[in-house]
């Protein structure tokens, strides 16, 4: 006998053993069809999809689909921007730029299909990163039990929720193009393009705060939700009875402030990238970032739009160096802007000011020394008041170059036929950098006067050619805190550099100068990827501790723990009062639910638990009771005896506490009425 | 010329002598007319009813309906009596009205991929799936849809919204799924077709997104190449798979116009039809 014919055995065995049982249960047969195919169901179609292809052809309308350019290889790679359903990916890509990369040898797999060492770089960080949320997804149905709603199994609703906002942070911060474009204030923001074309726009900011805020807010409302329940749980178990509600509430509201002071408090960490935390993967190298050395200027722009004549700067086409301030890194490593491109002109070689240099150029002579100091200056008369304070060492660079008229001789380099030494020392003697065939150095020096000394030696076939021109140059320039004219300057010049040796201007500005502290410092250049990679991971915890924290209040509700009652009727059979109140068709638990009689009128209720004892679902609806009493009575619920006196007492107050209970039916009249109410406060 | 004229003439004469065997075949071994007439006489019958009669009886006699619709009559009526009530009709309880419309998230998305199926096979008609070129045929082609073919733009328009609206109510309908449960117990298999149906519309919306051939799809292109490559081993071949070759060439479109009108709607509608048929037996799982 064949497999097929065995599994053709079993299967009918299997069917006739299944309608052997099913016939006993003749009670499952379908007794109500539910609602027409016609016209209910078609009627109820038509609608949906008729106002949904309303929609549709709305937008249609309104947004035409884009096509741009032809697509060309050889083009410059333009914008590129995902449909929105794939920029969780599209940020999962951006993360793996971060992300360590590794070269993974594939050994004798690697040899046969021509790939013997895969690169795990951002790509692969990307795509198998996509595959996490998509694959994650086989998973649910293989995890939990069989409780279907959200209220009676909260973890699959969270853990559903931090889903959700996991994806959608991700979404979202992964166009950091959408939070550039609303990160600033647009109304006071500018770009200069490659046309030297100053562009403004006016967008207003709030948008772009509320975003940029919302996961650091999120981090506040978990940390919120943390100490509330850390605290109320090591109470309450220290206290025992003695931990009420109102302690319960003094701990929300404490809670609320300090957690809402600790967001505060670190909004900096934050908003400027996680420096320290190495901007959570961004920063690689801090040094590459303290050595910055960009600065802002003065810029004279090619041409404005309409909403730079705002600024006033149309008319001269300079655009200050203020006004850059907000737009650009500078210098991330230091508390005030150095002036790295001498535009204040400190430095004054001649003099020895800030500065020294010396070049010659030698033909028939093989050596040349030169010696000489110069001062790190903190001239009064440059420097009133003590501009210097927040700075104590000033950068130096000391560099030297020599160079011979041929690249080579004999085919060896000229080059190497210069031997150099490039010394300084303090005024105490003691040297402060030296080296040796213009290695160049830069140097932290305090104010004060310097020596230097440089000798240059020229050895080899090069010494010998008397004919040949050599020439030899040293630099020396320390760099001062880039000065700008503050407001109280004439307002023609506000906000520009400082030109020290420009007299009018000087003039004109009557001294009222100061350093730039840098609103730079410590930012993190990408602290939008920063940012992204925080979202992905703290924010979209507090949204499941929120859905987790909601759940479990309405599970606290009566609504839904008699929802869970499915009319079995033992309640009924099991209650001692509801046999002398009569009637039929009643069920205690299934009727109050639906709001209608029970049979058993609140204060016949013994509260004996009979029912409560009785219910395979578990629904205390002696306690249901209770509650219902002390909401009528009034007072603490834990001292409510149950009297027959008060029961009296309390008859007519239950009249009118029904008049505010709000069944399930008006729900939809309440909805209409708020709707209305924001409707017309709104509009 | 001729040749065909006669060719043509004689297999309609053949029709012709088939057909009228058959139907004196019919008036030989099927009473056919005599069962007509008992039906007629069993009850007043309009003109629809006689026409769908007479149209029945026609094919019953030559494909022996009478079989199947026994059949599936049986199968229908199983069903509905194997189908336990729900909790909400069991118990006649309150059924929550307002999570009603999020009910209908799986027939929205269905409705936007019959609408996607018909403006995209009027796309189709005029779409050229040629990358050879800057303009290529492909962007031409586009080009023409947008601005020369009468109702093109609204087609395509309707066609690139209808994306928005089915990827939408697909993700909102898995989330509606999670959050009642209703991929518990028993419709675990649902859910998994139902996560496979939605990443192919996800595909589906990339291919398509790639279709145009203008730099926006290029550089879409240029980031799913990239991701294809960078599986370790089977990279290159993933992306010849699915892009033609290791590197965007001419063929890139010609290849994802295959994936996107062929092979993806082959699948998706076979799913679609399994995952609807499990739903029509194992019933909605009903709010309570």
């Amino acid at each position: 006998m064949g497999i097929v014919e065995n599994l053709g055995r079993v299967a009918s065995s299997y069917m006739e053993e299944k309608e052997k049982l099913q016939s006993v249960g003749d009670k499952r047969k379908r007794t109500r069809l539910g609602h027409g195919f016609w016209p209910h169901e078609v009627l109820r179609d038509l609608l949906i999809f008729a106002f949904m292809f309303a929609v549709l052809l709305y937008y249609a309308w309104l947004i035409p689909p884009p096509l741009h350019g032809a697509a060309d290889p050889y083009a410059q790679a333009g914008f590129v921007f995902p449909d929105w359903y794939v920029l969780f990916s599209y940020g999962y890509l951006r993360w793996g730029e971060y992300l360590p990369q590794f070269l993974v040898p594939t050994g004798f797999i690697g040899e046969i299909v021509g790939q013997p060492v895969f690169p795990w770089n951002a790509a692969w960080w990307g795509a198998a990163l996509t595959g996490i949320p998509i694959g994650i997804l086989i998973l649910p149905p293989f995890l939990g039990g069989r409780e279907k709603r959200p209220v009676e199994d909260p973890w699959f609703a969270s853990a559903g929720a931090v889903y959700l906002a996991h994806i959608w942070f991700i979404s979202v911060f992964s166009i950091n193009i959408f939070l550039e474009l609303y990160h600033k204030n647009r109304s006071d923001y500018c770009k200069l393009d490659s046309n030297a074309d100053l562009l403004c726009g006016t967008r207003e900011p709030w948008l772009a705060e509320a975003f940029n805020a919302i996961p650091w807010v999120m981090t506040g409302v978990l940390m919120w939700i943390c100490i509330y329940f850390i605290a109320r749980g090591i109470l309450s178990r220290a206290w025992g009875s003695g931990f009420t509600p109102r302690h319960a509430k003094q701990i929300i509201v404490g809670a609320l402030i300090l957690s809402t002071a600790a967001s505060v408090a670190t909004w900096d960490v934050y908003d400027k990238g996680f420096w320290d935390a190495k901007g959570l993967l961004t920063i690689k190298d801090y040094d590459e970032l303290e050595a910055m050395r960009t600065q802002p200027a003065d810029i004279e722009v090619h041409e404005t739009n309409e909403f730079t004549d705002d600024f006033g700067w149309t008319e001269t086409g300079v655009v200050p160096t203020t006004a850059w301030l907000d737009w650009t890194i500078y210098q991330p490593g230091r508390e005030v802007i150095i002036d790295f491109a001498d535009s204040n002109g400190h430095q004054d070689a001649s003099n020895g000011i800030n500065a020294a240099s010396a070049s010659t150029v030698l033909t028939s002579v093989n050596s040349w020394q030169v010696s000489g100091s110069f001062d790190i200056t903190e001239d009064p008369v440059n420097f009133p008041d003590g501009h210097h304070e927040t700075i104590t060492t000033f950068t130096t660079d000391i560099a030297c170059e020599h160079r011979a008229e041929e690249r080579k001789i004999n085919d060896i380099k000229t080059d190497s036929m210069f031997s150099s030494s490039l010394k300084v020392t303090d005024s105490d003697g003691d040297v402060v950098s030296q080296f040796s065939d213009c290695v160049g150095e830069s140097v932290e020096l305090q104010a004060g006067t310097y020596q230097y000394q440089f000798n240059v030696d020229v050895t080899g076939p090069l010494a010998l050619n008397d004919t040949m021109a050599k020439e030899v140059s040293f630099k020396i320039s320390s760099f001062q805190p880039l000065l700008v004219w503050d407001n109280s300057a004439d307002n023609s010049i506000a906000g520009m550099t400082v030109n020290l040796s420009n007299t009018t201007e000087m003039a004109l500005g009557a001294g009222q100068f100061g350093v730039i502290e840098n609103p730079s410092y410590h930012v993190n250049p990408l602290s939008l990827d920063a940012k992204l990679t925080y979202a992905m991971f703290i924010p979209c915890l507090t949204f499941g501790a929120m859905v987790f924290v909601l759940l479990r209040s309405m599970a606290r509700g009566y609504e839904f723990e008699m929802n869970k009652c499915y009319g079995c009727d033992l309640c009924d059979d099991a209650c001692p009062v509801r046999l002398f109140n009569g009637g039929d068709k009643l069920n205690i638990i299934y009727n109050s639910w639906n709001n209608e009689d029970d049979g058993v009128p609140m204060y016949s209720c013994l509260t004996c638990t009979a029912c409560t004892n009785a219910c395979p679902q578990l629904v205390n609806y002696d306690s249901y009771v209770d509650i219902r009493r002390g909401l009528i009575v009034g007072g603490p619920q834990a001292e409510i005896p149950h009297t027959v006196l008060q029961a009296v007492l309390a008859a007519e107050a239950e009249e009118e506490a029904d008049a505010d209970f709000v069944s399930v039916e008006n729900y939809i009249l309440m909805i209409l009425i708020f709707g209305f109410e924001f409707y017309r406060l709104w509009f | 010329m001729t040749t065909m004229f006669w060719i043509l003439w004689f297999f309609i004469a053949f029709v012709i002598v088939l057909i009228a065997f058959t139907l004196r075949k019919e008036n030989d071994e099927m009473p056919r007319r005599e069962i007509l007439r008992a039906v007629e006489s069993s009850g007043k019958m309009g003109f629809a009813e006689r026409s769908f009669l007479w149209v029945f009886s026609w094919l019953d006699t030559r494909f022996r309906i009478q079989d199947y619709w026994n059949m599936s009559k049986g199968a229908y009526y199983n069903m509905h009596r194997q189908m336990p009530l729900t909790h909400a009709e069991k118990y006649k309880l309150r059924i929550i009205w307002y999570w009603y419309p999020l009910y209908c998230l799986g027939g929205i998305s269905f409705l936007s991929f019959i609408i996607l199926v018909i403006t995209g096979t009027v796309l189709g008609i005029y779409y050229v799936p040629g990358g050879e070129g800057i303009p290529s045929p492909a962007y031409l082609s586009m080009q023409y849809i947008m601005t020369e073919l009468p109702f093109g733009y609204i087609i395509r328009a309707v066609h690139h919204w209808g994306t928005h609206f089915m990827v939408a109510s697909v993700f909102l309908h898995m989330c509606r799924v999670y959050f009642t449960g209703a991929y518990r117990n028993p419709r675990e298999l649902n859910w998994l077709i139902g996560v496979a149906l939605m990443a192919l519309t996800i595909v589906f919306g990339y291919s398509g997104y790639l279709l145009p051939w203008d730099s926006l799809a290029y550089g879409a292109a240029v980031i799913g190449i990239n991701l294809a490559n960078s599986s370790p081993l089977v990279g290159k071949y993933i992306a010849t798979l699915l892009f033609g070759g290791s590197s965007l060439t001419s063929r890139t479109v010609t290849r994802m116009y295959f994936i996107h009108v062929f092979i993806l709607p082959v699948i998706v509608t076979g799913l679609i039809i399994v995952h609807l048929f499990i739903v029509w037996v194992q019933g909605i799982a009903e709010p309570h």
